[in-house]
């Protein structure tokens, strides 16, 4: 038995007070943080509020940040949590109001799963087969694991993107639609494909920050989820926003040079076409990027950027011919959904 | 007031399940209220699989999974629930897996059965080993889909029944703290367990008896309370749930010589005899001296026969569970184990319909307008002692099956109303605690509870054990009037919440100790020392229990008998119960 | 003298060349020989692969094949190069794909064998040139400067492709680096975070008020610059800077230092040399700070 410290940011509603109040709690080896705040609640402080259930990492409830990082409290062990010693700060979730302590509103974070449509949507006009649909194993193992969300809310607590933008579907809501999209059951993937693309705060708003594929404490990879969505939006002809142009715009450098061309990128990501059909808007993100420009060549950066420095001759003569390959490769199998069947089998596997 | 025509309480597969069968009548007014969101419920930490003779692995049939289920219950199963229960068992795993159920799947591509104890043939229909989450997310899905009301985070404080006719419901909204009569025409609860009143246990800290309370408080008797399940595989300790999918899949179990003892209890089905037996099998090791790690207080579950890709690939949960809350890796070492209180075989008394009935009197009069399903109920499908993967399968048969129930009935009831005056019981129990001013603790008496249902009244029993078990549990409830809590606050205060948890813990506890008192034999999970043989003769019969009225001492233990008529065979007749 | 094949990445070699010169200049002083992979392409940077990822794989491969047939540890200076490095390793541990990959190289006469474990000059400084090599060559401490680390999101997420556990001092790589050299850690929140860079094209105002909210936070706990191993965020908090701080409306006012720049400052390189007066927010206080 060891005592442990516990620093935790508490609000009072009544009193619209923020604080931290610490307490030191006995701990018993295998004690969780779960364990150690019911501890506080029932020994020291009844007024100490926080969500739980089931207390096996499966219901959700529980999730809130430990140390600064999102994890559901039932699963994590004192020790693993703080060096000995040092105290074990506690908090809510992030990106959401506290309602109480440790409880904060889940409304917003809950409202994107209606808001992606994210439910099986049967085929219409059809009557489903008198037993089960038939599913390859492959099929299926391709997407089980983005099935496994817990809805706990730790990858929207920690989302980079939700903390600027109330308006972004999420990591979780995003990988839910995911695994519709992937299911043959579901009869709207191009709908979702459609809605996913080209929706405000859809697939092309996530910054590829990896924080959701860290804090999920399932196997859900969402960050994973939301790259191969972009990729089968893009597939399925979903092209006509900034991601797959600038997608395209960069691809197509490295094809010409074997290096990214930032010369080239920006007209690439606003459009090319666009530009040309005279589009207004398009010309006025031409516009933002100027001051950018003159400032790039103040610092007498933007020189550099014009001499658009390449890989080596050999090189490039390998790399086009990669691209050339690869593209030929594509006409007879899905090497995409295979690189990212790669993806998830390790990523999985290794945990 | 607020006003549905149906209200249904709790949220997990049989409430959902309901839910969603009431909501194909678009001209009723259907909505779900639960204490904890839905996608939360405990049905949610179901690992193993749904059992259903879809017959993908090996030939099966629905007369024997009726049987398998009779004969796992100790023949205490009413065997015309059996016969619905497996009947409709299979056409319910394909109504789940059109709505999108991620079902594992076999070769052929169809769902894919594992083995499970107590059953002659692999029928657990499975999701790796997170059954119960994949199928309640996906009855969440479609309620979402339907657009279906639900009052997330409210707490019913309590059933409204006059004159036998349910009214509605008194409920606490916990994130503001305003109490709201609703009024029904009909309520279902689907409210789930009551194994949190023993200290090691698999349930969720939400499974504390709320509706079983609620209706026994409303004066209706509970069934069968006393026959509580025990699975062989908590980790030690915490109790927390290691699937037996690990045994369906080949684990072994193996006392302190390393010897794998079911050998000598079940040698027939070894580790995949029913839970009941196992855990006795595990508690006279562990007595006998046979016990393992420091303590001796458990015995290994070996999973390394399985294989590792197996295990990681079919047990991904298992593998966590070992290692986050016991860190130890199911890869390299056995994992302690030992019994750990997991469902309640005991209820509410309904009918195949999901109606509630007063079944020890004539003709079993229903309570209008009353219905339950899942865990909260007892129709009785279980028995003594339930067979893993049965109670998802309950959840869904009898939750689709209480929905049309209210389909059935519901445009012929009155509507109902709720009296200022019906609120003061509530009302005045939430005002109790908001100003109780005295020496005891929630925490400190619910520990001492749960110490003692688990040490007298748990995997065996006896007279004096549990006549001092009664004791004690009478001792808490009169300590539990002197109780003080710290929050007085409106706002989200679980602290209340805990208060009035644990009145209902206190309250199913003497129900559920009186009738394992009564009870002078041993059944399925209902073990006792002093008798230890079933005995039909004189206790093939469920037991009820009505609430003491002013004078009465204790809880009013009245029978009814085993339900023998099944509608499309024979009853399977009563027979030793060996493996 | 150790040696290394060196993957510049673009942005060293384009919008950020002050990142280019101050490595090489740092590896002189370090004896690190680095042989720069010419021939190599770009990473993809996680955008190749948003539509095409087994494209991207095999740009890795085939870079680390080179790496590896010319047994050489590989050097990344780019927080982002060096993540999507790690992520293809990591992928092509799968036999099964890495067999598929290979074949795209073969008609160049290369193979992968998956041996190659992608590091930071910022580990590589920690874990192979050590604590002591690096404490023998400062000759101007940083002991006036406040720093702020600011990570970039691939050096540090996701941790099961960093190996974390066996090279603990990863964990924390730039608050060691900083006081090794004599300077003050400034911690705060989004020192860790994303920032915003990915999606500058895509939604500028989410963009830079992730800058900005970084920058505001560790400016207004007195940090004196930042330091980032990673040119892109350097791109979006550096040469972005007045457009976030106008987006989050605040005053901005710091300089974004490479890891190369800060090392280069305390062995005694000149600021000039090490690119410091080609950055848009101007280093002159910070420089004039440790009188360099």
């Amino acid at each position: 038995m060891a005592q442990q410290q516990f620093i935790i940011e508490r609000y009072n509603p009544d009193t619209e007070e923020s604080y931290e109040e610490s307490f030191d709690v006995d701990v018993q080896p295998g004690q969780t943080v779960l364990d150690s705040l019911n501890a506080i609640k029932w020994e020291q402080d009844g007024t100490l509020s926080f969500r739980m259930s089931c207390r096996h990492a499966i219901c959700g409830s529980c999730a809130m940040k430990v140390n600064g990082q999102s994890m559901l409290s039932c699963q994590t062990q004192v020790d693993s949590a703080a060096e000995r010693g040092d105290p074990i700060r506690v908090g809510p979730q992030g990106n959401q109001n506290v309602v109480k302590d440790l409880v904060v509103d889940v409304t917003k974070f809950l409202d994107q799963f209606d808001r992606a449509e994210t439910w099986l949507e049967p085929h219409e006009g059809q009557d489903p087969p008198e037993k089960e649909y038939r599913q390859k194993v492959e099929e299926f193992d391709h997407w089980s694991h983005a099935s496994t969300c817990i809805h706990c809310g730790a990858c929207y607590s920690d989302c980079t993107v939700a903390a600027v933008d109330e308006n972004f579907l999420g990591p979780a809501a995003l990988a839910k639609a995911y695994r519709f999209v992937m299911d043959s059951r579901d009869s709207k993937r191009e709908e979702r494909l459609q809605f996913l693309s080209e929706e405000q705060g859809g697939i092309w708003d996530c910054t590829r920050c990896y924080m959701c594929v860290q804090a999920c404490p399932k196997d859900v990879l969402p960050m994973d989820a939301i790259m191969e969505l972009r990729t089968m939006a893009i597939e399925a002809g979903f092209t006509n926003n900034h991601g797959t142009r600038h997608h395209k715009g960069f691809t197509s450098g490295v094809r010409k040079r074997g290096r990214l061309d930032e010369m080239m990128l920006p007209v690439q990501s606003v459009g090319i076409g666009r530009l040309l059909t005279g589009n207004i808007s398009a010309h006025k993100e031409m516009m933002d990027y100027t001051p950018g420009a003159i400032r790039l060549l103040k610092s007498r950066k933007l020189l550099k950027i014009a001499q658009r420095h390449g890989a080596n001759a050999a090189g490039r003569e390998q790399i086009q011919r990669i691209f050339e390959e690869v593209e030929t490769e594509k006409h007879h199998h899905n090497v995409d959904a295979e690189a990212f069947g790669a993806e998830f089998e390790t990523a999985i596997g290794g945990h | 007031m607020l006003q549905h025509d149906v209200l249904i309480v709790g949220s997990g597969l049989a409430g959902m399940r309901a839910a969603l069968e009431v909501s194909n009548d678009p001209t009723l007014d259907v909505a779900i209220l639960t204490k904890v969101h839905p996608l939360r419920s405990h049905s949610g930490a179901a690992q193993g699989g749904i059992a259903a003779s879809l017959g993908n692995s090996a030939e099966d049939s629905w007369d024997l999974h009726m049987f398998d289920t009779v004969k796992g219950g100790d023949y205490l199963v009413d065997q015309d629930a059996a016969e619905v229960l497996t009947r409709e068992g299979p056409e319910n795993i394909f109504e789940l897996e059109h709505m999108g159920c991620a079902f594992s799947r076999d070769d052929e591509g169809r769902v894919a059965q594992r083995r499970f104890g107590g059953h002659t043939a692999p029928r657990a229909c499975y999701a790796a080993d997170r059954t119960g989450h994949a199928v309640l997310t996906v009855l969440f899905e479609q309620l979402l889909r339907r657009g279906v009301k639900v009052y997330s985070e409210w707490y019913a404080l309590d059933l409204v029944v006059k004159d036998n006719v349910c009214q509605g419901l008194v409920a606490y909204d916990i994130l503001s703290g305003q109490i709201e009569a609703i009024s029904a025409k009909a309520v279902m609860f689907g409210t789930g367990g009551y194994g949190r009143a023993f200290r090691v246990t698999t349930n969720a800290f939400a499974s504390t008896g709320d509706g079983v309370v609620m209706a026994y408080r409303a004066g209706i008797p509970l069934e069968d309370m006393e026959f509580v399940q025990f699975h062989p595989t908590g980790l030690q300790g915490s109790g927390i749930l290691l699937s037996e999918a690990a045994r369906g899949e080949g684990a072994h179990i193996v006392n302190s010589d390393g010897f794998r003892f079911m050998e000598n209890y079940a040698p027939g089905r070894m580790e995949l005899a029913p839970r009941d037996i196992v855990a006795r099998a595990e508690q006279s090791e562990i007595e006998a001296g046979r016990g393992v790690t420091a303590l001796r207080d458990s015995v290994f579950m070996d999973l390394r026969p399985i294989g590792e890709d197996r295990i990681r690939y079919a047990l991904p949960s298992v593998l966590h569970l070992a290692r986050d809350f016991a860190g130890i890796d199911p890869l390299d070492a056995p994992v302690p184990i030992q019994p750990t209180a997991h469902y309640s075989m005991g209820g509410i008394p309904c009918d195949i319909n999901g109606q509630v009935r007063i079944k020890d009197l004539d003709g079993a009069p229903e309570v209008t307008g009353f219905f339950a399903a899942g865990e909260a109920s007892c129709v009785s499908v279980h028995g003594a002692n339930r067979l893993g993967t049965n109670s998802l399968l309950e959840a869904v048969v009898f939750g689709r099956r209480a929905g049309r129930g209210i389909l059935d009935v519901v445009h012929d009831l009155e509507p109902t109303n709720i009296a200022e005056g019906d609120m003061a019981d509530a009302v005045g129990e939430v005002d109790k605690f908001l100003r109780a001013d005295g020496p005891e603790k929630v925490g400190q008496i619910r520990a001492e509870l749960r110490d003692t249902l688990m040490d007298k009244c748990g995997v065996f029993r006896d007279d004096a054990q549990l006549r001092e078990c009664l004791g004690e549990v009478k001792e808490y409830q009169e300590r539990f009037q002197r109780v003080a809590i710290d929050d007085h606050g409106s706002t989200f205060n679980t602290d209340l919440l805990d208060a009035i948890e644990l009145g209902h813990m206190l309250e199913y506890s003497e129900v559920i100790v009186t009738g394992a008192l009564a009870r002078q034999e041993s059944r399925g999970g209902h073990a006792r020392r002093d008798f230890p043989t079933r005995d039909d003769d004189n206790w093939f019969r469920h037991t009820l229990a009505y609430r003491p009225r002013d004078g009465e001492d204790g809880p009013r233990l009245t029978y009814s008998d085993v339900n023998m008529t099944p509608q499309y065979r024979e009853p399977f007749p009563l027979q030793e119960r060996t493996y | 003298m150790s040696k290394y094949a060196f993957w510049p990445g673009c942005v060293a070699q384009g919008a950020a060349p002050e990142l280019y010169t101050s490595t090489l200049a740092v590896a002189e002083k370090l004896g690190m020989d680095l042989v720069e992979l010419e021939a190599a392409a770009c990473t993809g940077a996680g955008i190749i692969s948003d539509g095409e990822p087994y494209l991207q794989d095999v740009l890795n491969a085939r870079t680390m094949a080179m790496a590896e047939q010319m047994d050489l540890p590989l050097m990344d200076i780019c927080s982002t190069c060096v993540g999507v490095h790690r992520l293809a390793a990591e992928k092509l541990r799968e036999v099964d794909y890495r067999i598929r990959i290979n074949a795209h190289l073969a008609p160049e006469g290369i193979e992968y064998r998956g041996s190659v474990d992608p590091r930071h000059l910022l580990w590589i400084l920690l874990e192979d040139v050590g604590i002591d090599k690096i404490n023998s060559l400062i000759t101007r401490p940083l002991e006036e400067l406040n720093l702020g680390p600011f990570y970039g999101c691939y050096i540090v997420r996701p941790e099961r492709t960093l190996d974390f556990d066996a090279n603990p001092t990863r964990r924390n790589s730039l608050e060691q680096l900083i006081e090794i050299l004599g300077a003050t850690t400034v911690t705060y929140d989004g020192m860790t975070k994303c920032c915003g860079f990915p999606i500058l094209t895509m939604n500028k105002q989410n963009s830079l008020t992730m800058a900005g909210t970084h920058l505001e936070e560790a400016q207004s706990l007195g940090a004196d610059a930042l330091v980032t191993p990673c040119p892109l965020c350097h791109l979006n908090l550096d040469a972005q800077q007045p457009d976030a701080a106008k987006v989050i409306d605040r005053n901005l006012n710091l300089p974004i230092l490479h890891v190369p720049q800060l090392l280069g400052l305390a062995m005694g390189i000149e600021p000039e040399k090490l690119g410091l007066t080609r950055h848009v927010v101007d280093t002159n206080r910070l420089l004039n700070k440790i009188g360099a």
